[in-house]
């Protein structure tokens, strides 16, 4: 599953990424000197790192075992 | 007779359709400029427009009313639905309109509506949508149900439910899109109402339809090596069913596995041994057995859903334990 993008034209999602609220709030603390750039510097990496970890932490987990196949389907068994 | 896929046989009979009838148009989430979500539809807009081949909302409730609107109108409506879970938003209309209207009215309105859906699993897709929920409809007076499980069949099936006065759901499994097979776009159909025998065998009748037909199928082969000679029994027809080549085909055999992709309880599968157990009691050389899907919403994980759904090796297991009771 993917988006093939075929519905709008690339111009207007450029358009929409100029607006992309994660920039425009980072500008805006820059503006009102809440954020500098050792700040974002340590956000970033810290969430890629988080971001990693948790990627490494699936890939490196065991496949979860086919006798659990049904758990979670209910919260507990019925007396 | 040229050789191609399902998803193809589809398109041919959905072009011929949009060609024959001015009457027909193809409506549905992502079938025009996407394609459709597995690509039946791709290349019909720039052959037929947007009047007829019409992207609609994410809203499955609203269009499948606008579709019922447009058969009680005099169209032929095509709606498709991308994934028979999300079709639960459109019960409402299925089941309190579509299936009710004819007899509500004393016979004076017709809903000539052909739904068509994906259904069942084995593409990863998770369990928002990979679910097998046949019986939901096949349990419901007013609508007929049909299930193609070859090539020929994905494009006659959707042909005959044009020709039908009555809403015609079609469900096609979304695991055998890709699968090949032949289609003959002149041959005569074949009654779409009636079971096939696809393999003749004399042991044991193995009754599936849609997607487990081809595992069915390889199953038969696999035990054929050990000298067992199963019969599969294509149901194609989920309402009515054909109880006369399901009693037909016990009657050969005297043993019968039902494979059936939906949870067991309350299956379509629970129908089909009720029906033997019924018309065939004292045919019958062993208890009937069922292989259905795990009681699990269909996992995510490809190990996981490889063992929620039923697979060859659980079939011929199934038919070697029944034939090595003793009781039998």
């Amino acid at each position: 599953m993917y988006d093939a993008e075929k519905y709008r034209d690339k111009a207007e999602v450029a358009d929409w990424r100029k607006r992309d609220p994660i920039d425009s709030f980072i500008a805006r603390l820059r503006g009102e000197q809440l954020l500098d750039d050792g700040d974002l510097a340590r956000i970033e990496r810290e969430v890629a790192e988080e971001v990693e970890s948790a990627v490494r932490a699936a890939d490196e987990a065991p496949l979860e075992p086919v006798e659990d196949l049904a758990r979670f389907v209910y919260t507990r068994e019925l007396p | 007779m040229n050789r191609t896929t399902y998803r193809e046989a589809v398109r041919s009979a959905l072009r011929d359709a949009l060609r024959r009838d001015p009457r027909v148009f193809l409506m549905g989430e992502d079938v025009g400029r996407y394609g459709g979500a597995y690509a039946c539809s791709a290349g019909l807009l720039e052959e037929f427009g947007p009047e007829r081949v019409r992207d609609t909302p994410l809203a499955e409730s609203t269009f499948v009313g606008a579709g019922i609107g447009a058969a009680l109108g005099g169209a032929r409506p095509i709606v498709e639905i991308m994934t028979v879970n999300f079709s639960l938003l459109a019960l409402d209309q299925i089941v309190n309109n579509a299936a009710t209207l004819r007899h509500m009215s004393g016979g004076q309105l017709s809903i000539p509506l052909v739904v068509r859906m994906a259904t069942g699993g084995g593409r990863q897709l998770a369990a928002q949508h990979s679910h097998s929920l046949e019986n939901w409809y096949a349990h419901v007076p007013g609508l007929r149900v049909l299930a193609p499980a070859t090539v020929q069949d994905a494009r006659d099936m959707l042909l005959a439910a044009l020709q039908e006065p009555d809403p015609v759901i079609v469900f096609e499994h979304q695991y055998l899109y890709p699968m090949e097979g032949d289609l003959d776009e002149l041959a005569e159909p074949a009654n779409p109402w009636r079971a096939a025998v696809r393999r003749a065998g004399r042991d044991v009748s193995l009754i599936a339809h849609g997607g487990s037909v081809p595992k069915a199928l390889v199953a038969a082969e696999r035990l054929a090596e050990s000298g067992l000679e199963a019969e599969v029994l294509d149901l194609r027809c989920l309402r009515p069913l054909d109880n006369e080549a399901i009693l037909a085909t016990v009657r050969r055999t005297h043993r019968a596995v039902l494979i059936d992709e939906g949870w067991r309880s309350g299956s379509l599968a629970a129908e089909v041994s009720a029906r033997i157990m019924e018309g065939a009691f004292y045919e019958l050389d062993a208890p009937v057995v069922r292989v259905c899907s795990a009681e699990v919403p269909i996992p995510y994980a490809r190990h996981l859903e490889e063992a929620a759904l039923p697979q060859v090796p659980q079939i011929v297991d199934a038919v070697r334990a029944m034939m090595a009771r003793r009781d039998g």
